[in-house]
């Protein structure tokens, strides 16, 4: 092979082989160009697919990357509310609850956080601000309850120790330092001195706490209230004018909920459609006429699917803007996926196995629920769960139908009347994201990157199930 | 191959001088299980069986030959009606269905029935998707028998029946396309068998299956006839002369020639017939 080569390659007619392969003598050159020649359009295209798909991923990784540096951090950050959900008020100092020695009624000390001031230099020169380092100051500004390490600050002003301000939530009193080019506030220690009514003990020590002066004004600080504060991450977290404190949790919920009426809904409907079309259906001009119609209504975009169910569920049956609604809708958005994913499915299985099934004397309903939907199963699942993912992220029919943007509250259960959730308001986790990014703070393109990044997770997740159940059914089936 | 060209050529050329030497076997009423009377099939305009009669012997073998297309598969579906299963497909003619007297064919017959009379063996074998002892009692589950001892040794006489107990013993809850493809054959066999037909039919049952489990399946099909009707199709002559004792001759939606079996292959009467037994078409 190798002497062949050498001698191909010294005469100037014949076709160099290519390095990878080695043709015998007996072959012509001509059928050896000719292969060549055949093989440069597969390498051409092999190279051509490679590149648009390494493009095509790194978008997609660009994309991503994009999201997750935007909103990655919120998904851990939160804020710190007390028993009943609520967060600071503004005539309360959040922090920590320090104790020193044995004597649980005094020598308690509230520590407050370093923050950075954001705006230091447009309230002072850089000479103001310089001469002032190391001072006590006074910021003005409304101090975050939250896991910010940062503050707007409205003035920023030398402190009197004599006659310092109220001490509430939006006044930090500290000393101001330089680090970094930034400005930094460490908060002196506030010494507290507990209410008659409301001792403190050993198990307040290290707590995060909101704690209320009224109108004092000389330390030791009386309290006037004492609550204990605890962290609430961004998916516990209800929605809220701040940025910081609002968080996904009724979108979340309102999303799983209405999913789980559009899953009764599409799910039983779906798989009951196909397989009448499939094999009870006679294959006539009726047929082929709904055969088309659901082709179609799989593509009807979703924003008419929204105006049909107003008119329908809306106002006709009087359904009102409700999960019940939203499931309804998406239930019937999603129907038409879940027939076709049916019977797709049922045409994988072959007609000889459907005739063993009749050659043993089984009946239709018999062959169909012995072997026509245990056999298709994976197939039906994938489909469901496509359509499910698609009924997840959408926006338009619910928006349509009137779905609320700011929820505060989760629908009500009780076991007297356990669906009566059905009936309440409700938002979803893309009209939350819709919501955010609608507004003009800017803290709120956090929060929408954030919930978008759940949203795929979630659908990334239900694509996942549906993968793995594929299969491990389909592990159990073969023909 | 040359072979089928020349067999489509011979298809095309010999259409109009077919000559039918028909049913050259007289058999005793009693002695018949099913009659065919003048059948004929039609798929939608496709008439692909033509005016068919010959009696299938009680507790014999029937096997139908001929080449490709002729008919003989599509005749033995008309035995458990299969071909209801089926839009535009139309039956005319009688199978009639010894010693009652009832017609197969007939419309007020429930297709259900037949199949529950007249079970059947396919080209591919095709065991279910389950256990092996989930195929074997499927036909005993769908027809309401929930009784589990005896269940179990209608399995055990259906799998013992097939030649297939002695290798499944142990592994009845294993899935059954671990099996091979003579073994699942046989599984299909013992499927047939559990429900206690009174007619099996075969349709190529070993087409698609090596000379060995050929050979098993053959032997099975001996022993089966002494309590079973069987009607078989086949492409291999050295099979039908083997296990059948009467051999119909099809071609091209007609019956050319019925005869024993020994008759019909040491001296036919039709050329069309010695042709196609002597493999110069087919």
């Amino acid at each position: 092979m190798v002497a062949d080569n050498q001698s191909n390659s010294k005469n100037p007619d014949s076709v160099p082989a290519a390095p990878s392969a080695t043709y015998s003598a007996g072959i012509s050159p001509e059928i050896i160009a000719g292969l060549h020649r055949r093989k440069r359009w597969d390498r051409a295209f092999s190279t051509c697919g490679f590149l648009l798909v390494m493009g095509a991923l790194s978008v997609l990784a660009m994309l991503f990357g994009q999201l997750v540096y935007e909103g990655g951090g919120r998904l851990f950050r939160g804020h710190f509310v007390n028993d009943e959900g609520f967060s600071p008020k503004i005539n309360e100092i959040a922090g920590i609850l320090q104790h020193s020695g044995d004597d649980f009624a005094s020598n308690w000390e509230l520590a407050q956080r370093p923050l950075t001031i954001a705006n230091a230099s447009e309230r002072l020169t850089a000479e103001e601000l310089t001469s002032l380092i190391g001072k006590k100051v006074i910021v003005d500004g409304d101090v975050p309850s939250t896991g910010l390490s940062e503050m707007e600050s409205n003035t920023i002003a030398a402190s009197d120790e004599e006659s310092p301000k109220k001490y509430s939530k939006v006044s930090l009193h500290g000393t101001l330092s330089q680090s970094g080019g930034s400005w930094v506030v460490t908060p002196s220690p506030l010494a507290i001195l507990p209410a008659e009514g409301q001792p403190l003990d050993k198990s307040w020590v290290g707590n995060q706490v909101a704690v209320g002066f009224g109108l004092a004004k000389s330390l030791p600080l009386k309290t006037k209230s004492i609550e204990k504060l605890s962290f609430q991450n961004f998916f516990a977290s209800k929605p809220s004018s701040k940025a910081e404190e609002a968080g996904i949790l009724t979108a979340l919920v309102g999303s799983v909920l209405v999913v789980v009426v559009t899953m009764c809904l599409a799910i039983p409907l779906g798989i009951a459609a196909g397989v009448w079309l499939e094999e009870y259906a006679k294959k006539n001009w009726l047929t082929a006429l709904i055969e088309i119609n659901i082709a179609n209504l799989a593509g009807v975009p979703s924003i008419v699917w929204g105006l049909m169910a107003l008119g329908i569920f809306v106002y006709f049956l009087d359904l009102g803007r409700s999960i019940l609604t939203a499931g309804l809708t998406l239930g019937l958005l999603v129907l038409p996926i879940v027939i076709m994913a049916t019977r797709e499915a049922i045409r994988t299985i072959p007609s000889h196995i459907r005739e063993a099934s009749y050659a043993c004397g089984a009946t239709k309903w018999q062959t169909v629920r012995h072997h026509v939907i245990p056999y298709s199963m994976g197939g039906i699942l994938t489909g469901t769960i496509i359509g499910l993912s698609r009924a997840i992220g959408e926006t338009a029919p619910l928006i349509t139908i009137g779905a609320l943007t700011f929820v505060t509250s989760l629908p009500a259960f009780s076991w007297s009347n356990p669906f009566a959730w059905l009936n309440s308001g409700f938002t979803v986790m893309p009209i939350q994201i819709f919501g955010w990014v609608s507004r003009p703070q800017e803290d709120f393109r956090e929060n929408a990157a954030a919930a978008s990044i759940v949203l795929l997770a979630l659908t990334l997740a239900l694509n996942t199930t549906a993968i793995y159940f594929r299969n491990q059914l389909r592990k159990k089936i073969k023909w | 191959m040359p072979i089928t060209t020349s067999e489509s050529n011979n298809a095309e050329s010999k259409k109009p001088d077919i000559k039918v030497s028909g049913s050259l076997v007289s058999m005793d009423p009693s002695k018949t299980k099913a009659d065919v009377q003048n059948l004929n099939f039609w798929y939608g305009e496709n008439n692909a069986v033509k005016n068919l009669t010959i009696p299938v012997a009680d507790r014999k073998v029937t096997a139908l030959i001929g080449p490709s297309g002729c008919g003989k598969s599509t005749f033995l579906r008309c035995f458990n009606r299969m071909h209801d299963l089926y839009p535009n497909t139309r039956y005319e003619g009688q199978i009639i269905l010894q010693p009652h007297g009832l017609d197969l064919l007939s419309k007020a017959v429930d297709p259900l029935e037949v199949r529950m009379r007249v079970s059947m063996v396919f080209q591919k074998p095709n065991p279910f998707p389950k256990s092996i002892f989930e195929n074997v009692a499927y036909g005993l589950r769908i027809r309401g028998v929930c009784d589990k001892a005896f269940i179990a040794e209608k399995v055990e006489t259906a799998l013992k029946g097939a030649a297939l107990w002695e290798e499944t013993k142990n592994r009845l809850q294993r899935p059954a396309f671990n099996l091979s493809g003579g073994q699942q054959q046989r599984l299909c066999i013992a499927r047939a068998l559990a429900v206690e037909p009174e007619i099996v039919l075969f349709d190529e049952p070993t087409s698609a299956l090596d000379p060995i489990a050929t050979g098993k399946i053959e032997d099975l099909i001996d022993v089966l006839k002494e309590r079973l009707t069987i009607v078989i199709v086949t492409h291999n002559m050295q099979q039908a002369s083997r296990v059948s004792d009467y051999t119909a001759f099809m071609y091209l939606g007609q019956l050319v020639e019925f005869n024993e079996t020994q008759k019909m292959f040491v001296s036919p009467t039709n050329p069309l017939t010695e042709q196609y037994i002597t493999g110069s078409f087919g």
